[in-house]
């Protein structure tokens, strides 16, 4: 048997694919294609503190092999996700696990501690790397300071595991990886998106409401990858790869890498089973090559 | 809503860039309303990554219709498929029309007449009136017109070149009055939801409007498709595409 269950500090997933914050709402719109309980986990939209309108459309724009997104995280806000949105996962199994953004350190902190008892929740994933907010997002994730602030603040705040999301948008990602990990985050995934833009040129104007949007999709894998390679040297945590993943050979790309588990955002406005599609030829791959776990893929690039 | 690799089983070029295709969804024909989209995956590779929206044009039994104008990559791939062929479409999707019981009067604005025709032959089934308002640019984007006429009791043209119907615009052309005692639907480009909104606000009365928004997931997961209505942003995908147009902002 090819055990593909993961260890991401004290979370365990019971296998490494999962949906990326953003691609999948809050759990339920996918649910009568099929169980979530058949992800590793499931990435809820980024929430914030009180409900968020968003940014002006047109928010999204396709881009070759990819898109730009400016959604600005309209979302319902910590009340609506633990009144509505979580409640209405009750009875339905699934590693769920909270994306959180703040505008201020007191902000992170006010959504864990809201979030300690909240059922259906298995970790909580701290986005200081959305590219498509005035306030808070990105501007966070890359100072080092800032992220090892948040990640400390959080971790004191909740008994839950938490995931710090990276920003691709920063000179050395290594840097901010190893201010997570000193913070104590459980693990690190990476990469939001690309910071974008694009231009029609009929009208000359820019394509998007918010005029700047994040980049994501296959056009972005290889920076991608490259990333996590660096990363997973970079610290002792384990990796959430992702960016551009679509079919399996893209996830066994991100754990030679050294990701430990893979999310998936863009590919599943493609195809919403594409996940189910990846976790099979993931099993296949290991089997077909009689390695018995997930875990060693990581291995081989480790003398590179 | 479903998710389904069927097969293409006719296509056909209506007018030079216009395309009718049915596809075999016995589920989803079942259950399609006019009003509702499917959602269907142009490429089997990563690019162009995103699923295109389409209008339902009709379902009956096993075939589920929709009608395409070639604008762009997307829609100029779909269109070099061909019956036998598999396609992978999601749907049916998204708040179709309510249907009233009056006599109807549907607006329509060159390929916005795709969710029409469907609305049409719903309302000859049940015995609803149904007058019939269509303009675009020239009778060569006017697909389906001679359908329309066969079921619609009364068919009003307009063409911005006059090649067919009256030359100009088909907001031109609506009754004097359109009155409560007619429900009215409409789908059509930006500029003649506009137009007609500022004529039934002017009047006092409501319609139904099918929008459209670029789209990524089409289930109400992403947040992209939004637009905006007199109580803040709403998806097109879910919440529309038919909207009041006492509520939406245009
Ligand atoms: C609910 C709904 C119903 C629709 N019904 C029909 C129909 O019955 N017949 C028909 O011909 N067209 C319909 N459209 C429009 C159709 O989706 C676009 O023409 C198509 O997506 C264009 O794709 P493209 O790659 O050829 O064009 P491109 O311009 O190359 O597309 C680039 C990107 O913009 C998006 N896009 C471009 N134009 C539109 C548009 N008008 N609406 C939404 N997204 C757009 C594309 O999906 C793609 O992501 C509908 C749109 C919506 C939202
Ligand atoms: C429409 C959209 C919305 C997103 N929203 C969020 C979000 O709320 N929080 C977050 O951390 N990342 C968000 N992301 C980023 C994704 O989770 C992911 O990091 C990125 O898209 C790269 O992966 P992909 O190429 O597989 O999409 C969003 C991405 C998209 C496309
Ligand atoms: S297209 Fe994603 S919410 Fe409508």
């Amino acid at each position: 048997m090819t055990d593909l269950s993961v260890k991401l500090g004290r979370l365990t997933l019971k296998n490494p694919v999962t949906v990326a914050s953003g691609a999948y709402g809050y759990g339920a719109e996918y649910l009568t294609l099929y169980a979530p309980s058949l992800l590793g986990a499931v990435f809820l939209k980024g929430i914030t503190p009180k409900p968020r309108a968003g940014n002006q459309p047109p928010r999204i724009v396709e881009t070759p092999a990819g898109m730009l997104n400016a959604i600005g995280l309209q979302n319902v806000g910590i009340e609506g996700l633990l009144k509505d949105k979580l409640p209405a996962l009750q009875g339905i199994e699934g590693c769920f696990i909270a994306n959180i953004a703040g505008e201020s350190i007191d902000e992170f902190v006010q959504i864990a501690e809201a979030l300690e008892n909240a059922p259906n929740l298995s970790g909580i994933e701290v986005n200081v790397s959305c590219p498509n907010v005035r306030k808070g997002g990105m501007a966070f994730g890359v100072s080092a300071k800032a992220t090892e602030a948040i990640t400390r603040a959080v971790r004191k705040s909740t008994s839950l595991p938490i995931i710090v999301k990276l920003t691709p948008n920063v000179t050395d990602i290594r840097e901010i990886a190893r201010a997570a990990e000193a913070g104590g985050a459980d693990a690190v995934s990476l990469i939001n998106t690309l910071l974008g833009m694009a231009i029609d040129i009929e009208k000359r104007r820019p394509l998007l409401g918010n005029i700047t949007g994040g980049l994501s999709g296959p056009a972005i894998r290889p920076v991608a990858v490259n990333m996590v390679w660096s990363v997973s040297r970079a610290i002792k945590i384990p990796v959430i790869g992702m960016g551009g993943v679509r079919t399996w050979e893209d996830a066994i790309e991100f754990f030679l890498a050294g990701a430990s588990a893979i999310s998936i955002g863009t590919a599943v406005f493609q195809d919403p089973l594409s996940p189910l599609k990846i976790l099979d030829g993931i099993q296949k791959y290991l089997e077909k090559n009689s390695i018995d776990s997930i875990k060693h893929l990581s291995e081989y690039l480790k003398k590179d | 809503m479903n998710l389904v690799t069927t097969e293409i089983l006719k296509t056909n070029e209506v007018k030079p860039g216009y395309f009718l295709h049915d596809y075999n969804a016995p589920l989803m024909a079942k259950t399609s309303e006019p009003g509702q989209f499917i959602h269907v995956r142009v490429a089997a590779g990563p690019h162009p990554i995103l699923r295109r929206p389409f209008s339902i044009c009709s379902a009956k039994e096993d075939r589920l219709q929709i009608l395409f104008r070639v604008v762009g990559e997307g829609t100029h791939l779909l269109s070099k498929v061909m019956p036998g062929e598999k396609i992978d479409i999601m749907g049916p999707i998204g708040t179709p029309f309510k249907i009233e019981h009056k006599p109807a009067v549907l607006i329509a604005g060159g390929i916005g007449c795709a969710p029409l025709y469907f609305l049409a032959l719903r309302m000859k089934e049940a015995n609803i009136p149904v007058r019939f308002y269509y303009g675009a640019r020239s009778v060569s984007d006017l697909p389906l017109h001679e359908e329309i006429n066969a079921i619609a009791g009364e068919l009003n043209i307009t063409t911005e070149d006059g090649s067919l119907g009256k030359k100009g615009l088909i907001t031109d052309v609506l009754p004097d009055r359109l009155t409560q005692d007619f429900a009215v639907y409409a789908c059509g480009p930006e500029t003649m939801l506009h137009a007609l909104k500022k004529i039934l606000d002017a009047q006092g009365i409501s319609a139904q409007f099918s929008l459209e928004n670029r789209m990524a997931c089409g289930v109400g997961a992403c947040m992209g498709c939004v637009t905006r209505t007199i109580s803040g942003f709403k998806r097109v995908c879910v919440d529309g595409p038919v909207f009041s147009s006492d509520d939406v902002v245009i």
